[in-house]
């Protein structure tokens, strides 16, 4: 966990991303082709901090607090779901 | 089926209009007939009926060309109005055939009444209908209308749906079960009566249950897919797949083969958007499973989504200049800005002459002129000023006129005190017509627009509205907000504010308050109700740290630019500090070219900057996202003690 201090704030919405928190979790669409992407909990969670570009090792910590997840694997989830909407460009580098 | 609006021009001003956003309300635009010809080609080529719509389509100048034509492509025919219908589109009509019904919204606000002679003359042909816009909407009336005019024995419910984009009044889907209860009483009332009820789009089979399904006579499905757009073909010729997406999703009739395509070609774009639904159960929702509901209106869909849209919002179809729709006011906007006038300005007790000269030097950017309610029935967020030449000004003003009618706290009861404010209010309007009334308590501004539903409401910025959640909650009640003082230099906050607000945002350029200043409720409670002579109560405050004047709730002219994103109007206040007709002059034109000027020369309050101090943009945008922590930060300080240096 220690590593994400150093990291700042997590990766925002790219232009035209667009969710909407619905009762099951986060359903992401993206105006530009529609495609759509419904993030349950936690990985809602974790969205939801993203797209307020709050600092990564926030992320981290309410992923252990919010969850079961061991504070080692928390870290790790935090960087697979981040890549991975990062890679299908949900996520860019937070601005300002 | 395809919809073809023939004009934007419209007799009517009414708060749900749906259209007006798409349409806009400057100098009106007929379908020209070249365009008639290709949209009623490009409907006849893959569907037997079109549905004329506007504006009110009879007001277009060949109203009845255009039914001809679309009568001898064998279409039927549905007219959509407002029921206001000029004598020889009302003669035509008369003798249609019978593939040509007219269908009537009784609940229009038009400007003038033949709604009892149009629906005598019409008698079968004519279909009443009505909009749902709220709680108070009972249809009832209809099958009185059906009765004693012997209209078409089928009425036609809608609901009032949000527009990308748009403020006009909606039903919100939260109130949707109440008035799902409503439509299946009425829907057994009316079959007792032998009239069946037809359902507009945008209803979800959720908001009438099983019982409420069996009481209409319909199926979930019947309902439930009833959100399946329509494209419409707008006057220039673009054609949007509904009305309520028209701002963000359009495309030129030029480039789609026919009707059917470019409602399959809509359908694909939003399937995504179709996902969201209108509520958060959609996702799990049995009757979206079965087949049976698409989530309710998309407009409503669109309006749950968080984060910035980069769709282009549409400018409205009609070119700029007077509106010509109702004839009450020249200036004519009421829920909509001016177009290019964004300018709110104080009234200062000066003569005609200033005013005429003004509105020649810088007319095309003022919007209004707004001064506090007269006749001293409640205060505003300043103590009394000069007003020896207001009647005049109110009876001559070449701007549009601003009400303020915001203390910080009602004199007493809202009931107590609303009463005098509506009569006076209502007086004002009658009297010289209204742009519109600022207030600071929300359920007087749903008082106002539900008694004035043609001016516009602002939230006052004395309403403190700082956080989305609240801006949220004035949607409906409010059309335009003004963001509280303690985020107007905090860019992200005024970035989610007007995310979650949706309509247009209006920045006091020059108020010059302490962002959260702790005295800031009783200083506004003072000048409003108290004291003769207030105190500047943070006078202590900058005593101690002058640099905090540097924090303060000001823009300078140019930096305007960096609030564009955010901002759709401005506002100067100035009641108390720019008396001086000249100063007001120099501060009005340089906001409004965007000129330099600095922050001693703004006209600001008690707490503004007193002094020359030299604020470059570098400086001023690390202000918008400092979050105001001076506890960890000396920039605001150390400008100021060198400008104070320096003198």
């Amino acid at each position: 966990m220690t590593e994400h201090m150093d990291k700042g704030a997590l990766p925002g919405p790219a232009p035209g991303v667009r969710w909407v928190v619905d009762v099951g979790g986060v359903l992401v669409l993206r105006e530009e082709d529609g495609e759509t992407m419904m993030l349950a909990y936690p990985r809602a969670l974790v969205w939801d901090l993203a797209v307020r570009n709050r600092p990564w090792d926030e992320a981290v910590r309410l992923l252990v607090t919010v969850s079961d997840v061991p504070a080692l694997d928390s870290t790790e989830y935090v960087d697979e779901w981040i890549a991975e909407w990062r890679g299908g460009g949900w996520l860019v580098e937070a601005h300002g | 089926m395809a919809n073809l609006s023939l004009t934007t021009l419209c007799n009517a001003a009414c708060p749900t209009c749906f259209a007006a956003p798409v349409l806009g309300r400057g100098a009106p635009l007929h379908m020209d007939a070249p365009t008639v010809d290709r949209a009623l080609a490009f409907v006849g080529a893959a569907q037997k009926e079109v549905r004329f719509l506007g504006g009110e389509p009879t007001l277009h100048p060949d109203f009845s060309g255009v039914l001809d034509k679309a009568l001898a492509r064998g279409l039927a025919v549905t007219v959509f109005t407002n029921g206001n219908i000029p004598a020889p589109a009302l003669e035509r009509l008369c003798d249609a055939p019978e593939s040509v019904l007219v269908l009537v919204n009784t609940t229009a606000h038009p400007a003038a009444g033949n709604l009892a002679e149009v629906l005598a003359r019409l008698g079968s042909r004519a279909m009443a209908g009505a909009n749902i816009a709220d709680r108070a909407s009972d249809p009832g009336g209809l099958l009185e209308l059906v009765d004693r005019f012997g209209l078409a024995r089928t009425v036609r419910l809608g609901l009032a749906h949000p527009v990308a984009g748009g403020h006009n009044r909606y039903l919100h889907p939260r109130e949707y079960r109440e008035i799902g209860d409503m439509v299946a009483g009425f829907a057994v009332r009316a079959r007792e009566r032998g009239v069946a009820v037809d359902l507009d789009c945008g209803f979800v089979p959720c908001m009438f249950g099983e019982e409420g399904l069996e009481a209409l006579g319909m199926s979930a499905a019947d309902v439930g897919m009833r959100c399946n757009p329509l494209p419409d073909v707008l006057p220039d010729g673009s054609v949007a797949p509904c009305y309520a997406l028209a701002p963000r999703d359009r495309l030129p009739m030029d480039g789609l083969p026919d009707a059917d395509r470019a409602r399959s070609l809509f359908a694909s774009r939003l399937a995504g958007l179709r996902r969201v639904g209108i509520y958060p159960e959609c996702g799990a929702c049995r009757y979206r499973e079965r087949g049976e509901c698409a989530g309710g209106c998309l407009g409503a869909a669109l309006d749950r989504l968080r984060g910035s849209s980069t769709a282009r919002l549409h400018e409205p179809v009609s070119g700029p200049g007077p509106a010509v729709e109702t004839g009450e006011r020249p200036d004519g906007e009421a829920l909509a800005s001016p177009a290019g006038k964004p300018w709110a300005l104080p009234y200062i007790d000066q003569p005609m002459s200033f005013w005429e000269s003004l509105a020649g030097d810088v007319g095309e950017a003022v919007g209004e002129v707004y001064f506090p309610l007269p006749g001293g029935i409640v205060g505003s967020g300043r103590p009394p000023q000069p007003e020896t030449r207001l009647t005049e000004f109110l009876r001559e003003a070449p701007f549009g006129l601003g009400v303020v009618v915001n203390p910080v706290v009602l004199p007493g009861s809202l009931e107590q005190s609303a009463r005098h404010i509506m009569r006076a209010l209502a007086h004002l309007h009658e009297a010289y017509g209204l742009a519109s009334v600022t207030v600071a308590n929300p359920s007087l501004a749903a008082m106002v627009r539900d008694s004035l539903p043609d001016v516009r409401v602002v939230a006052s910025i004395l309403m403190d509205v700082a956080l989305p959640q609240t801006a949220m909650c004035l949607r409906g009640a409010c059309d335009v907000l003004v963001p509280a003082s303690r985020v107007c230099r905090n860019l992200a906050a005024l970035e989610a504010l007007a995310a979650a607000w949706g309509g247009p945002v209006r920045f006091i350029v020059n108020e010059g308050c302490l962002p959260g200043c702790p005295y800031r409720t009783q200083h506004f409670y003072e000048m409003a109700n108290g004291a003769g002579a207030p105190q500047s109560l943070c006078g202590g405050i900058l005593a101690r740290r002058p640099w905090l004047r540097l924090t303060g709730s000001w823009i300078l002219p140019q930096h305007l630019h960096l609030y564009d994103a955010v901002a759709g109007e401005w506002k100067l206040s100035g009641r108390v500090t720019l008396q001086d007709p000249e100063q007001y002059r120099r501060v009005v034109s340089a906001y409004i070219r965007r000129e330099p000027l600095l922050p001693h020369e703004i006209g600001g309050g008690p707490a503004s900057v007193d002094r020359p101090v030299l604020v470059d943009e570098r400086f001023f945008r690390h202000t918008l996202a400092c979050g105001g922590a001076c506890h960890e930060c000396s920039l605001c300080r150390d400008l100021w003690e060198a400008a104070v240096r320096s003198e």
